[in-house]
């Protein structure tokens, strides 16, 4: 049986490491169109907000008096805000912000509560439950309390923003991830790596984390959204973006004053959250369905990286 | 049959009985509903620290007089204002000053207690105990002491004339006694820590209404005083609504489901009194009206006197004349606002006629900053002889939108001339702190100023520059010996002619100096259903009531 396993496993492994393997994850992920518009349009986001500098019809912080709340035209395609901004432009620096925060805050975030969860879940015991207070404990901080206190702390800046979304945001994968780690750790291939003499390191790594990754990837997609307007939550109590620096979320927060007088103001800003929160769910979607150890491989007797 | 008899029976009740919808209608005739985007956190009147607290005790607690309207002082739990004209103020030997104040005949507690000049005496002995500061301090300080001469007669002596002796027996509302001095007597934090107001059984009042509920986060409810002194309230019932955001008092008022929109500092701003009555006039918001009133606070520019480049009057004065404030005034309020260049109307006879102005001038503000060594870099910024640019800080509360613009505007119109200016912006909390604690202040604080004149003393004198650590109410560190001067007589000053021309002397130093440069003139904005009678805001922040003052008159056509 000894040998079986060790047969399964080298298998299973030359598979995964193998160049088929990725070729097959790539090829599942192209067929999946919805994941191919996602990424397209979250390549045209970043790629607006990167070159931003250079495409921009007007300086982010340019303010005309003569022309608030300016409405559509050649000039201002799409308008201008109560201070006379080129909306256009300010919705293309802001994606600087958004985006950079929104991503590498979930990525973080998401990666910390993972590695936490899948740890806690492996090993058990004291170690577990000291995790899993610790993660109820951070969850029941109010968080804009916990914002305010950060705030207070670190000081203005995208760096203290992302300090605080990491610091709020990555228990509810924690806990996935646990839950996970507590299903797959007795599973027969755990079993036989352990069986085979394979490192606690390298069962969670090879073994647990693709085979956890699914609820992971969805978490990250759903935590861009959150983090992009949790951004302008922060820079409401002064921690975030300075004033004349523009976000999609601190756009949205200023023109809820205008809502019922000038709503295009919200309607943009709100729009470049909506994309970017739904092409960050279909490459989620299509990441989960290409990683899936389900589809791995169809080889004789391997069981890939993990199966059930 | 019986079926037949049971629906008769039913038809009769709902035709002859009570109509369903008719009292739904009348209760909502007989009940104003407030909202407010602060909820207080304490009731206590002596210990309160929120100004949403401040707004709300007119309608249960009494004030001893209080500015109506018109900013006249009027008699409230008194019988008349305590004036020189009156004999109310005697000047005494030695240089001290006497007031006298009669209390109203047959004044009672809600619970049926009389009120009387032991309360007041005893109100003055826990508002000056050291071991409670209490949160206003302004009256206080100048008494000598508080004395009860029969059951309404109370007798305060001033150290030294005091101009604002008539504002009040205390600097807070009359306590009840028979509350307080059991919890007194246990230790004077008892008093301190009483749940006064949040405690309805402890809690009594002495106003037109009577607290009956306080739903912590979401609302407090008070009901009319049937034995009020000056007969029953106009309404049967008050309920305060507590809102998180602009955004959703804004969205129940337009939907009706709020009678009266706060002015500001706990409702609504200018700006939503604006968008409001845009709203009305185009037909989509019915049925309600914007009150637009003038008051004595404006914002201002606090310039660092103390330390960095704008110790300098030269920069100071160049950086005003850089500043178009017509410009913001125009286009942020449609000149709703005005620009403010004194802290008193032009109208008013405080107003100095001589004081220093700064129009907009940027070719003017070159000049001077060239002259104070001030020349343009290659990059379109000023440098000095070292080589050291000339950058600014600016801060503000953070997520005040109307000031965050202002900024905004300014620091493009700052460039304009040379001069880089950064923004930061903290919590009101931190800026508090930062600002009034630790006087860690940049160059440049946006907040609100005042035009009484306890507020320039409290602002501007030098004596108010504490050590760091102690709260500085003069948290620009600007030192004026001739102001000084003029700001302490101002305050010991009863009578009003003379006290205006110390006022208008202090005016012209402070507008030559310009510690502060004034942006506009605030006007409050609350809203009002149509159908509401004698809504009459007083437009003024320092006093009670700003726009509550007359509860007790409020009625439904």
């Amino acid at each position: 049986m000894a040998d079986r396993a060790f047969t399964t496993i080298r298998q299973g492994r030359e598979f995964a490491e193998g160049s088929e393997y990725w070729r097959q994850v790539w090829r599942r992920f192209a067929r999946h169109r919805l994941a191919v518009l996602g990424v397209a349009l979250l390549a045209c986001l970043a790629a607006t907000a990167a070159l931003a500098p250079w495409l921009a019809p007007y300086r982010f912080e340019e303010i005309d008096l003569g022309n608030l709340f300016g409405p559509m035209s050649l000039r201002h395609v799409m308008g201008t805000d109560e201070l006379g901004h080129d909306v256009l432009t300010r919705i293309m620096f802001a994606g600087r912000i958004s985006l950079t925060v929104g991503i590498v805050a979930s990525v973080i975030a998401v990666t910390l509560g993972t590695m936490l969860g899948l740890v806690a879940g492996f090993y058990g015991g004291v170690f577990e439950r000291i995790v899993m207070r610790v993660t109820d404990g951070f969850l029941a901080i109010p968080a804009i309390a916990a914002m305010f206190v950060l705030a207070t702390v670190l000081g203005p800046g995208i760096r203290g923003i992302i300090i605080v979304l990491v610091a709020l945001g990555w228990m509810g994968t924690a806990r996935l991830a646990r839950a996970e780690a507590l299903r797959l750790r007795h599973q027969d291939f755990v079993e036989a790596a352990r069986a085979l003499g394979a490192s606690d390191r390298r069962i969670i790594i090879r073994h647990l984390l693709p085979n956890a990754l699914a609820p992971v990837i969805v978490s990250v997609s759903l935590n861009v959204g959150t983090a992009i307007l949790a951004e302008s939550t922060i820079s409401y109590f002064g921690l975030g973006i300075q004033p004349p620096v523009p976000s999609w979320g601190n756009m949205l927060r200023n023109s809820q004053e205008y809502l019922w007088t000038a709503p295009w103001l919200a309607f943009w800003p709100g729009l470049f959250i909506f994309l970017t929160v739904l092409s960050c769910n279909f490459l989620g979607d299509g990441l989960r369905d290409a990683l899936d150890p389900r589809l791995a491989h169809r080889g004789p007797g391997a069981r890939g990286v993990g199966g059930r | 049959m019986t079926a037949v008899r049971a629906i008769l029976v039913v038809l009769c009740a709902v035709l002859l009985g009570p109509p369903l919808s008719a009292p739904a209608t009348a209760q909502a005739r007989r009940q104003v509903t407030v909202g407010m985007l602060q909820e207080p956190d304490s009731l206590n009147p002596l210990f309160y620290t929120t100004l949403a607290a401040h707004v709300t005790y007119p309608f249960w607690l009494d004030p001893q007089v209080t500015f109506d309207d018109k900013w006249n002082l009027v008699p409230v739990q008194v019988e008349a204002v305590p004036t020189v004209q009156n004999g109310g103020i005697k000047q005494l030997p030695g240089g001290k000053m006497e007031v006298t104040w009669k209390l109203r005949e047959n004044l009672t507690w809600h619970d049926g207690k009389p009120i009387t000049a032991q309360d007041a005496v005893f109100t003055h002995k826990m508002a000056t105990d050291e071991k409670l500061p209490p949160y206003i301090t302004v009256v206080g300080p100048a008494v000598e002491k508080v004395e009860a001469k029969d059951a309404r007669t109370v007798i305060v002596t001033f150290k030294e004339p005091f101009a604002f002796a008539n504002w009040g027996i205390t600097d807070n509302f009359i306590l009840p006694r028979h509350v307080f001095e059991p919890l007194y007597g246990r230790g004077p934090q008892q008093a301190r820590e009483a749940p006064f107001g949040r405690d309805l059984r402890l809690t009594t009042g002495s106003g037109p209404f009577v607290l009956k509920e306080w739903g912590q986060g979401t609302h407090i409810v008070l009901e009319a005083n049937p034995k009020y002194w000056r007969g029953k309230p106009g309404v049967d019932r008050i309920v305060i609504r507590f809102f998180r955001d602009i955004s959703t008092l804004v969205a129940n008022v337009v939907s009706g489901e709020i009678d009266i929109a706060s002015p500001p500092p706990v409702g609504i701003g200018f700006a939503q009194g604006q968008q409001i009555a845009d709203m009305a006039k185009q037909g989509r918001v019915r049925d309600v009206r914007v009150d637009f009133r003038k008051t004595l606070v404006q914002d201002g520019l606090y310039f660092n006197t103390e330390s960095g480049v704008l110790s300098d009057k030269r920069l100071r004065k160049a950086v005003a004349h850089a500043i178009n404030r017509l410009a913001i005034a125009q286009s942020l309020f449609r000149n709703g606002q005005p620009p403010a260049h004194s802290f008193v109307p032009e109208d008013s006879p405080a107003f100095s006629p001589t004081i220093t102005r700064y129009p907009y001038d940027p070719s003017r503000a070159k000049r001077m900053l060239e002259e104070a060594g001030w020349r343009l870099g290659t990059d379109g910024l000023r440098v000095n002889a070292r080589g050291e640019r000339l950058a600014l800080q600016i801060m503000t509360t953070a997520g005040n939108a109307t000031r965050e613009r202002i900024e905004q505007i300014i620091q493009q119109q700052l460039a304009d001339v040379g001069i880089e200016l950064t923004i930061r912006n903290v919590p009101s909390r931190v800026l508090l702190s930062e600002f009034f604690y630790a006087r860690k202040s940049p160059h440049i604080v946006l907040i609100s100023h005042n035009g009484d004149e306890l507020f320039l003393r409290r602002a501007y004198s030098s004596s108010n520059i504490k050590p760091v650590g102690e709260f500085s109410t003069n948290v620009m560190g600007w030192r004026n010996a001739q102001a000084d001067r003029l700001l302490d007589a101002i305050v010991r000053e009863p009578d009003d002619g003379k006290r205006f021309a110390l006022v208008r002397q202090f005016q012209d130093i402070w507008s030559d100096e310009v510690p502060v440069l004034l942006m506009y003139q605030w006007r409050s904005a609350a809203t009002v259903k149509e159908g509401i009678e004698n809504f009459k805001p007083s437009g003024t922040s320092s006093a009670p009531g700003p726009y509550n003052w007359n509860a007790f008159e409020w009625k439904w056509k």
